[in-house]
């Protein structure tokens, strides 16, 4: 049972442990720097609907008895879909954003399970930038587009196929940065 | 003025391991060995004065001193006792100090003692474990400090999360910590071996002890923490593959294979530089655990607040702290080579097995944890990488594992098999054929569709035990003595190795039996219904509302009843902690040694019915008793390795007959070595 | 003023703060199960599949659980889903790709077989090859028996050497200079850290002045309650009273209670006909309610009270704050600056605006103009500079606002906030025009249509608008013939037309209709007599 001091050549299979933590240590400083900058949010999940058709949700008018109503209907235009609830917090926050917006764009907005009361008397609050809005009672509609929060933000294509989804409120960045490009690209 | 004592003591403590971490590593190259010794007054003193603020932190927490912005946001004048004491740990500055406080335990207990141990080795295991010090310290004071203050202080205090005010989890990050930091001194030890350039016997015997403290109290950690989850979350589960449990995983496995290869470079002096590395890792893989649950990088359940800009220190000191000792293994690490000179079929050949079992599966974990962040990275997709994994790879490795944990203590050191070892293979491996089959073709019969792994699992079970049966009695047998003489003379660690290979056992047992037979029952009951479960009369008598000391509660009053004999009250609570304004779910559990009955309250009224989730958990509570044996197990092995006798004092015995020999044809070196003990 | 700039909220889904080990509990504590008895399914065939597959799919607000366990709404939807998937009939895997479909590969627990996860799925078998592999090459090179060579050179003693101590080799002197090194080091950055000047403050010893805080905290809140009460009360009594309104709308904030304050304020502001404070109380009002945004609503309130009055403070500062939540940081300080020139030095509100400046100028990047100080050369300075700074602000959101109407004539609130804000500028015929605009917007608001006509009247432009009067009245009449304004305007154009006789009947029809004692029934007989 021996100590050799010296004269060993570095051996490949020693640095295997130090090359594999270098990674691993990457990758970690990859993400907290990206977290860092504010462009990783753990809970942003990217969409599955990227690039793919709008899903044919077809919800009542929040406006009393005026039928039915759905992205497919703006077809021809782009359109922003707005999942929103007067119970959200974060949606209030949004509501001058939207404002904004509803000079380039058309909104349609998707009363995520609220009352239709609520959602009245949450507008009339915070402004009602939507050309119309679909009531989503048991949220089958937000479901179908993959919604897992509220608000979450759809942009449409002419054609009705979604370019991007933005999940959480419209902030400063998020509009200037993401949205509007997008939709002066579009137009 | 406690508090700011408190604060100042911290602040010494934090330059003094500065020095004591950098002053001795260079007073030794120079020879200075006057200025070197420092070491050891000087750990002792960071040890006292770290004490010394904590004790200020628990005094303040005790007097509810709001002034103290840590005390206001984590604790509450109405909390009780014990809490407000737990409440000094039971969040993030104060878990970093209790993490420091330990480590400046453990420092000052090397310092203290190690006797017996090369002076030069023990300078700079001490100056190492200052550096880890100093890393924490600096973490604390610059970005968590404990002792920060309010003025004006508020009224009264946030309170302490409630799902955390559980006996539980009082005990849960004290013991989970005492395994981390334990795991700290192998860490210097090997360090300071690198530095020094020499790994021997002698080394590896003086690691030993630190290691296998930290192994229980690992153990015993996770078992507490898998427990509480398992009573306090309310759905029965015991672990769910959470990046935060794999970060207490993965030192655990490594602690695992490095307590087997310790025995190896201290019994035959070979597996040095593995050894290294594996007291390397095993603390590394303890410090990305902290990282995992303090910088809030992975989707975790339990990370703390969590804030990157702390992540970034602890990154920096991870990449300090892991990335330059494996770069010094790396051109250190080839030097030294020892010997080895033993059959593939021995004691060394099976130790090397569970050490590449151990790592490739602490590696799978590592993988599984931070692969759907490396993806993310590469490809900003996001996946789960969720329990049907880690069952998928993971149970294969750690079955494999414990089919070679029957042969393995059968095995002698340095060459091949003995006579008797073929035959209690034979032996047992024909017990575990012949119940295996008629227990899985019992069960296939009555629980439909158990599935392979289920019936290799309990193949594995019977397996694992009938071997160890056998060994024992293989080593009683041949007595020319009385078997209880033969008893009495076997020596203490084999004992332990039996004890906690059985807790395994036992562990396995526990998980197979609530894992394949469980019952779970949900219903919507008014009170009087009669629920059946597994053969049982759940009655819900009533809901009713109570008061407890910092929270209100609605309580259902269950009678647990089978045929017609009452066997219990089951109390399932729905607390609302009013201080806190959170609502917690406290099952209601009635632990027996063939299982658990488990009955939660969900929500309803008087007028729907409430909603009951009703278990019954055969051999459930075996699981955390099997990690309570494991680690009475390694106490067992670990106190008679360090009460032994030194090794060169010692006659050599025959090899095959003792696992705790130390003895070998070659020591005559070792000889040389210890010639100045 | 009471509101600050707000910081946005943020959607972050609360993290527990736990410990080491263990699992999951969502965020937000609701009090509801993880599965419950209605969620399932009738038969125990199709809900034993539905348990599998929810135990495999991940609750995507949860951290790590399954949907089976966990509490979230969302976690509720999917249940939901899988079981009305299952009664449809629809396999295992069709129910499992649906999902997967819609929220991605992060929604299933066992992560799929693709090429993302190639080498996941293979890395267990690469770490036990190249483990074997390793072992392996490590086993073949350590069977060639090294040759004995010495222990390492490095010279170390094995044990501390007797004459090794402290005491020896650490000379008094080195002693002393470590020792201050130490306390010296940890002193300065103590002082940085630590606060020395505050006393410890157990509990037990702040008893009194908890005590009399918690006696003011429940006096102030009596006295509130009280206060509530009282203007309410007052309200009630003497509705027609605006200041009683506006008591209850203070009294109201105050509670908390911030719908009634917007109810009464914008009573106040019906019975003041729209007075440019209360209109910027109403926007402060609202926002306040939204946690500080300033919504479209009372952008358009704010908006509204500038063009009445520009140099309304409240309305100032909150235009400034909207511009500050748009990111617009350099209108936002232009707002304020305005509002502290408008402002005497001493108002309570310009500490706060200076804070604000600041902040907007550390967010915007811009330099902000050395406010002035206190030196009272300096305020009359500001003083007079301010009437020319205002009256360019004013002229210049006029004109905005002329332009955008001009675009959309249809806006007719907006006309009648131009023809305010040419009132105060002085401009009347600019405001007289502004108003028939409004009124030929409002076609069917006979209100519109008689303001613009009071103007005119008012403003002795019957000659210059003679063929708009003509229209308005002509509308006015149509809609309200009997109301005794219709009636007077009748009788006054007449007049003006020269038509006496019909100008005097007019007036007689609506004498004959005043009381005996009104007020204007002298001038209008006078009137009668002058004709």
């Amino acid at each position: 049972m021996q100590d050799r001091p010296s004269g060993r050549p570095l051996r490949a299979s020693f640095l295997i442990p130090l090359v594999a933590f270098l990674v691993l240590a990457g990758f970690a400083t990859a993400a907290l720097m990206a977290t860092l900058r504010g462009e990783r949010d753990v809970s942003q999940l990217p969409s599955t609907m990227i690039g793919k058709a709008v899903p044919d949700v077809v919800l009542p008018r929040l406006d009393a008895e005026a039928g039915d109503v759905g992205p497919a209907q703006f077809a021809g235009a782009p359109l922003l879909v707005n999942v929103f609830a007067s119970w959200c917090a974060p949606c209030r926050a949004e509501a001058p954003a939207l404002a904004i917006l509803e000079e380039d764009i058309r909104i349609l907005g998707i009363a995520y399970k609220d009352k239709p009361a609520d959602t009245r008397a949450f507008l009339q609050q915070y402004g009602n930038p939507f050309v119309a809005i679909g009531v989503d009672r048991d949220g089958a509609g937000g479901m179908a587009l993959g919604v897992y929060g509220v608000p979450e933000t759809f942009l449409l294509d002419a054609d009705g196929t979604i370019l991007l989804r933005h999940a959480g409120p419209i902030d400063r960045r998020v509009l200037e940065d993401i949205l509007l490009p997008r939709i002066q690209e579009l137009q | 003025m406690i508090n700011e004592l408190g604060h100042f003591t911290l602040v010494l403590a934090f330059v003094l391991s500065v020095l004591a971490g950098t002053l001795p590593l260079f007073a030794l190259r120079r020879g200075w060995h006057g200025l070197a010794h420092l070491a050891v007054p000087a750990t002792m003193l960071i040890a006292a004065f770290v004490f010394i603020a904590f004790a200020a932190l628990i005094s303040a927490f005790l007097a509810s001193d709001f002034s103290l912005a840590l005390v206001a946001s984590h604790s509450h004048s109405a909390k009780p006792l014990i809490y407000k004491i737990s409440g000094t740990w039971g969040n993030h500055e104060g878990s970093l100090l209790l993490w420091i406080v330990i480590l400046a335990l453990f420092g000052a207990l090397l310092a203290m003692g190690g006797r017996g141990m090369a002076w030069a080795l023990k300078i700079r295991t001490l100056a190492v474990q200052a550096l880890i010090s100093a890393g924490f310290l600096a973490f604390s004071l610059f970005t968590s400090n404990p002792f920060a203050r309010l003025d004006p202080p508020p009224v009264d205090g946030r309170g302490l999360n409630p799902i955390l005010q559980d006996p539980g989890l009082a005990l849960h990050p004290p013991t989970l910590y005492l395994g981390y930091v334990g795991l700290s001194m192998a860490f210097a030890f090997a360090v300071a071996g690198l530095i020094e350039g020499r790994i021997d016997r002698d080394w590896a015997r003086h690691m030993r002890p630190w290691v296998t403290a930290a192994w229980c109290a690992l153990t015993i950690g996770i078992a507490l923490g898998s427990w509480w989850a398992y009573y306090e979350l309310g759905w029965g589960g015991w672990w769910f593959w959470d990046p935060v449990e794999n970060a207490s995983l993965m030192p655990w496995l490594a602690a695992t294979a490095l307590l087997h290869s310790t025995i190896v470079v201290e019994q035959r002096g070979t597996l040095k530089s593995w050894t290294v590395l594996l007291a390397i890792l095993a603390f590394s893989l303890s410090l990305v655990g902290t990282f995992i649950v303090r910088s809030g990088l992975l989707t975790s359940v339990h990370s703390f607040a969590s804030d990157p800009a702390r992540g970034v220190f602890i990154l920096g000191i991870l990449m300090v702290a892991v990335g330059v000792p494996l770069l010094l293994f790396a051109v250190r690490g080839p030097q030294l080579v020892s010997r080895g000179d033993f059959n593939i079929i021995s004691r060394e050949g099976a130790l090397i097995l569970n050490n590449f079992l151990l790592t490739s599966a602490t590696v799978v974990v590592l993988v599984g944890t931070f692969y759907p962040l490396g993806l993310e990275m590469v490809t900003g997709a996001r996946i789960t990488v969720g329990p049907p994994y880690f069952d998928a790879t993971f149970n294969p490795i750690m079955g494999v594992l414990v089919a070679a944990m029957g042969i393995g203590p059968l095995l002698a050191w340095r060459r091949g098999t003995v006579p008797g070892t073929r035959r209690i293979i034979t032996i047992s491996g024909v017990i575990t054929v012949v119940l295996g089959v008629a227990i899985a073709m019992a069960t296939t019969a009555f629980a439909s569709g158990i599935s392979i792994a289920g019936i290799a699992g309990i193949g594995l079970l019977i397996w694992l035990g009938s071997a160890i049966i056998a060994d024992i009695t293989y080593r009683l047998k041949p007595a020319k003595a009385g078997v209880a003489a033969r008893a009495a003379r076997l020596p203490a660690p084999m004992i332990g190795m039996w004890t906690a290979h059985f807790g395994m056992v036992v562990f396995l047992a526990g998980a197979i039996g609530n894992g394949l037979f469980a019952t779970e029952v949900v219903v919507r009951a008014m009170p009087g219904d009669v629920i059946d479960i597994a053969g049982r009369q759940m009655t819900l008598r009533t809901v009713e509302a109570r008061q407890g000391p910092n929270y209100i509660t609605e309580t259902a009053v269950i009678e647990l009843r089978e045929d017609g004999r009452m066997l219990a009250v089951l109390t399932p609570e729905k607390r609302f902690y009013t201080a806190e304004r959170q609502t917690t779910t406290e099952a209601a559990i009635r632990p027996r040694i063939s299982g658990d009955d488990y009955a939660v309250l969900g929500d309803g009224t008087a007028e729907t019915g409430y909603t009951l989730r009703l278990y019954r958990k055969p051999l459930v509570s075996w699981i955390w008793a099997g990690a309570g044996i494991m680690a009475i197990g390694g106490a067992v092995a670990g106190i008679a390795r360090a009460r032994r006798r030194p090794l060169s004092t010692r006659a050599a015995r025959p090899a095959d007959n003792a696992y705790d020999t130390g003895s070998t044809a070659e020591n005559d070196d070792d000889a040389a070595q210890k010639a100045g003990v | 003023m009471p509101l600050s700039i707000a910081t946005r909220p943020m959607r972050r889904w609360a993290l527990l703060i736990c410990l080491g080990l263990a699992a999951a509990v969502t965020g937000a504590a609701t009090p509801a199960n993880a599965l419950t008895r209605e969620e399932m399914l009738a038969d125990p065939v199709l809900e034993q599949r539905a348990r599998g597959l929810s135990q495999g799919l991940r609750c995507l607000v949860c951290q790590n659980q399954s949907i089976d366990d966990s509490d979230a709404e969302l976690a509720r939807d999917l249940r939901t889903e899988v079981r009305r998937r299952l009664t449809a009939g629809q396999s295992d895997a069709d129910i499992l790709d649906a999902i997967r479909d819609t929220y991605g590969d992060y929604v299933l627990l066992n992560p799929p077989i693709a090429p993302s996860t190639w080498i996941l799925w293979a890395a267990p078998a690469i770490i036990l090859a190249g483990g074997a592999l390793l072992v392996f090459a490590a086993r073949r090179r350590d069977d060639i028996p090294d040759k004995d060579s010495p222990l390492p050179a490095r010279e170390t003693p094995a044990r501390s050497p007797k004459h090794v101590s402290l005491k020896s080799s650490v000379a008094g002197r080195q002693a002393v200079a470590l020792f201050s090194l130490v306390v010296g080091c940890s002193l300065l950055i103590y002082l940085a850290l630590g606060r020395a000047d505050l006393p410890d403050r157990p509990l037990a010893e702040r008893t009194a002045e908890i005590a009399a805080l918690k006696d003011t905290a429940q006096q102030d809140n009596a006295d509130r309650v009280a206060r509530f009460d009282a203007a309410r009360a007052a309200v009630e009594a003497e509705p027609e009273r605006v200041s009683n309104w506006l008591d209850l709308a203070v009294a109201a904030a105050d509670a908390g209670r911030s719908e009634t304050e917007v109810t009464a304020l914008r009573q106040a502001m019906v019975l003041t006909d729209d007075d440019p404070t209360i209109v910027s109380m109403l926007a402060e009002a609202l926002s306040r309610a939204a946690d500080g945004q300033i919504t479209i609503p009372a952008r358009a309130l704010v908006e509204q009270a500038l063009a009445a009055n520009p140099a309304e403070p409240r309305a100032l500062f909150l235009y400034g704050l909207a511009a500050y939540q748009d990111g617009d940081y350099a209108a936002a300080i232009d707002n304020w600056q305005q509002l502290q020139r408008v402002s005497s030095a001493d108002a309570p509100w310009m500490p706060l605006l200076a804070d604000n400046i600041a902040d907007a100028a550390a967010a915007g990047g811009i330099e902000v103009p050395v406010s002035p100080g206190p030196d009272a050369a300096d305020i009359a300075a500001a003083s007079e500079m301010s009437t020319e700074d205002r009256d360019a602000m004013i002229a210049g959101m006029v004109d905005g606002l002329a332009a955008r109407l001009e675009d959309n004539p249809e806006d007719g609130p907006g006309w009648q906030r131009l023809a305010r804000a040419y009132d105060v500028l002085g401009r009347t015929e600019a405001a007289q025009d502004a108003l028939v605009s409004a009124a030929d917007a409002l076609i069917a608001d006979a209100d519109a249509q008689l303001a613009a006509l009071q103007a005119i009247v008012a403003g002795n432009a019957e000659d210059r608008l003679v063929d708009d009067a003509d229209r308005l009245l002509a509308r006015l009449v149509e809609m309200a013939p009997a109301r005794p304004e219709t009636l007077y305007l009748r009788g006054h154009f007449a007049a003006t037309n020269g038509d006496v006789e019909a100008a005097r009947a007019f007036w007689q029809q609506l004498l004959d209709r005043l009381p005996e004692d009104a007020p204007i029934a002298g001038q209008l007989r006078a009137a009668i007599e002058a004709l």
